[in-house]
């Protein structure tokens, strides 16, 4: 009887944790019925035949100022356009000799020679796949990826499409959740059989998809993120795998210079999540910031991947340490609850891209007042210097909504993968495609800072500053491709 | 050392006042109907919405969308009870937590069809500032408010379980046919019970969602998560021990923040992992709960 009772109470604990997990998983329903089955395609409709294509290869506005430096960081080297500049290479912790072994190129697209893989190619158009999170620990508004995902593809067909193709995308959410990202790019590259798969934030989701689509033979574009992770090796090394802005590893040099200049002779602190994707950055950040400011770093120190109850014992350590800034990479919903338990002002810094989106300003203001975090894409006050074409494109594919940053974000991916879809040639397959990214041209495009994978898979060459003005609860773009 | 200890137990004990307030509503259910209640947080995070919407799309007054709020995980709490629970009374206990659970998952669902335009929302405090620093905590004045709920339900529920009305909850639930023989209406006691339950897991939301940000699912998985501290609490008070479930969220919030300490920094979920623990050397060495006295075989 009393063993009956106490098995009675395991299976009911049992239970909570298995409907806390199932829930926590954060599939929201509706999204998958909205993307699938097959998937809502964005942009292959509207190409105008006999327009002449847009030139896709390392193309300017006309007029449009390229790569503009704002306010220059001494040491920082004035952008231009990057023409055959060689991309960065890789960072290694030297501290804990984990490196992601970047210096050199990465693979070549002979690694995946063979007979012409044209899957996602037809006469007419090509699929491209694309994941982010809009639920989760870093949720991005379902409506804003809605309006984004296919303004640019729409944009470029009506211009007689990429050599002659139109450009369709496919979105799916990957819920922050790395298995259910592995899902969703299974699902792109072997029922949609999309070309190719963009990776559009979050660093374990990015790792958990960009490692599938190497073993199918997928290429898969992100934004940098980690390096490399403990016993999976560096991210350089899978045959497909291409970085379209600086890895995190790549950022440490720049947010410690930044560091340096703003806080001389003042405390800072480091606080990276505690996924294991990030513990070459968390290596390689602490070494950088030892190096840049000695001393004054008063604590490195990891937090949890999601940030629950443990918000306010986090803030009371920041507040208890005396910092005045905090280098932070973590979930932004994480940043924004420590935030609103701390009792003392702190200025946080980081590397990009998710920490730098308004909804963060939106949810971390007052409290992040003045929060400086790297992007790979400028704000909406700076985008229509740099690409006039967004706005007008963004309205019209949305009925006159006012566009934004991740409006900006997928506009910049989009154009950026049209690109280099564009130099694959007429005879587009995956072997072109990489050919062409592992020739060493550049592509510029006037959101993204150029991008060149000629000496590795980490092509980014600069990042945008951005910087939290509460006042108008959003980021502003206060330094255009930091290098 | 000491600053870091001194820093778990006050914000442990104030995170501990909303788990409360969450094992308090599934106590009261499970007393009343043996009913594990999965929606139980979820009354809190739509109580939380509705009083999100009062105040700040709409406008109104703060105690008229608090008292709003309170209405809405009131009339989800009736709902549940009449369109689930009633019509599921004579099935199994795994049936009704099954059935508790979807309207939890339903709940979550609504809120995120509702609530994706912008994912992260901040309720306003009832007051703002800090009431106090100690260990450079913040402690403030709506922990302070917080607290006092909580002591004030506590009583309230002392007094109300030695009133008639709490009585014939006891009796209903104990035996249904001789209750309703003696005058007692079961299907307005469920009722009753369902509803108090539905406005403290309400209080729970609209009380700790203005210390964080708030998604849907919040008290659920979110960044209030409560759920699982609450059923624990409620465990290790022995399922049918308010004082015991108060007490139990307490030790659940400090142990809970004790993995947060410096000692723990590189090892993810390390309160997570110290609970369990916890849990588990209770349920082996007083299954019956810490609160509650072990029951004499007739």
């Amino acid at each position: 009887m009393r063993i009956r009772k106490r098995l009675r109470l395991v299976a009911a604990l049992l239970s909570i944790v298995a409907f806390t997990v199932i829930a926590g998983c954060g599939l929201k329903p509706g999204i998958a019925q909205l993307y699938a089955p097959g998937g809502t395609g964005y942009g292959a409709q509207g190409a105008l035949p006999g327009q002449p294509a847009v030139p896709g290869q390392s193309g300017t506005f006309a007029g449009a100022p390229g790569g503009t430096e704002l306010d220059a960081l001494p040491g920082s080297t004035a952008s231009g356009q990057q023409y055959g500049t060689a991309g960065t290479g890789g960072t290694t912790a030297a501290a804990r000799g984990s490196g992601s072994g970047g210096q050199a190129a990465g693979p070549t697209a002979q690694a995946v020679a063979g007979p012409a893989d044209t899957t996602g190619v037809t006469e007419s158009t090509i699929k491209i796949g694309l994941h982010a999170p809009v639920t989760g620990a870093a949720a991005f508004p379902q409506r804003s990826f809605e309006r984004a995902v296919g303004v640019y593809a729409s944009y470029i067909n009506s211009r007689g499409g990429i050599n002659g193709r139109n450009l369709k995308v496919l979105f799916r959410d990957d819920g922050f959740d790395p298995n259910k990202a592995r899902a969703v790019c299974k699902d792109l590259a072997l029922q949609q059989k999309v070309f190719l798969i963009i990776g559009g934030a979050g660093s374990d989701q990015i790792d958990s998809c960009a490692r599938y689509a190497n073993s199918v033979g997928v290429p898969y574009i992100s934004a940098g993120v980690h390096e490399t992770r403990p016993g999976l090796g560096p991210l350089s090394a899978l045959s497909t795998y291409y970085a379209a802005s600086l890895t995190y590893e790549q950022q440490s040099p720049l947010l410690s210079r930044l560091v340096t200049q703003q806080f001389s002779g003042q405390k800072i602190g480091l606080m990276v999540a505690s996924n294991d994707s990030l513990d070459n950055y968390f290596a390689v950040q602490q070494e950088s910031l030892e190096r840049a400011i000695g001393d004054n770093l008063e604590f490195a120190e990891r937090v949890p991947k999601t940030i629950q109850s443990e918000a306010p014992t986090i803030a009371a350590q920041i507040c208890n340490s005396g910092v005045e800034a905090v280098v932070w990479n973590g979930a932004p919903s994480g940043l924004i609850n420590v935030s609103k338990s701390m009792t003392c002002d702190v200025r946080f810094l980081g590397p990009g891209n998710t920490n730098g989106i308004n909804i963060v300003a939106t949810g971390g203001c007052p409290q992040l007042d003045n929060a400086q975090f790297f992007s790979g894409f400028p704000q909406l006050d700076k985008i229509n210097q740099l690409d006039p074409a967004f706005e007008p494109a963004y309205r019209k594919e949305n009925d006159g909504a006012d566009p934004d940053d991740i409006g900006i974000a997928m506009w910049g991916i989009e154009k950026l993968i049209s690109q280099m879809l564009a130099a694959g040639g007429k005879d587009l397959s995956r072997q072109s495609f990489m050919a062409a990214l592992d020739s060493g041209q550049t592509f510029s495009n006037n959101v993204y800072p150029p991008v060149n994978f000629g000496q590795s898979r980490f092509g980014g060459t600069g990042m945008h500053l951005l910087r939290a003005d509460c006042s108008q609860r959003q980021f502003i773009t206060e330094r255009l491709n930091v290098k | 050392m000491i600053t870091e200890l001194g820093i778990a137990v006050i914000n442990g004990v104030f995170i501990g006042c909303v788990y409360a307030l969450v094992a308090l509503g599934i106590v009261l259910i499970y007393r009343a109907s043996g009913v594990f209640n999965f929606a139980q947080a979820e009354f809190g995070t739509t109580g939380l919405f509705a009083a999100y919407a009062g105040v700040v799309l709409w406008g109104w007054p703060y105690w008229l969308s608090f008292l709003f709020g309170l209405a809405v995980a009131m009339a989800m709490g009736l709902a549940t009870e009449r369109l689930v629970i009633n019509p599921l009374r004579h099935a199994s206990r795994v049936t009704l937590l099954v059935g508790t659970a979807g309207v939890a998952l339903a709940a979550i669902g609504i809120q995120f069809w509702k609530s994706n335009e912008q994912p992260i929302r901040q309720m306003p405090k009832i007051v703002n500032g800090i009431a106090a620093e100690p260990f450079g905590t913040a402690v403030t004045y709506q922990h302070l408010v917080t607290l006092g709920v909580l002591i004030v339900v506590a009583a309230a529920l002392a007094v109300f379980f030695r009133s008639p009305s709490g009585l014939a909850l006891q009796a209903a639930q104990q035996e249904g046919t001789a209750a309703e023989l003696v005058g007692i209406s079961v299907r307005r006691v469920s009722m009753m019970t369902w509803g108090i339950a539905a406005v403290l897991g309400g209080l729970a939301g609209i009380l700790s969602g203005p210390n964080l940000t708030f998604t849907a699912g919040y008290l659920t998985f979110g960044a209030g998560a409560a759920l699982l501290p609450g059923f624990m609490a409620a465990v290790l008070g022995g399922m049918r021990s308010m004082p015991g479930a108060v007490a139990g969220a307490m030790a659940v919030g400090v142990i809970e923040q004790l993995g947060s300490l410096s000692i723990f920094g590189y090892y993810t979920g390390g309160g997570a992992m110290m609970l369990f623990f916890f849990l588990l050397i209770v349920l082996l060495v007083r299954p019956q709960g810490l609160f509650v006295r072990k029951a004499v075989a007739t």
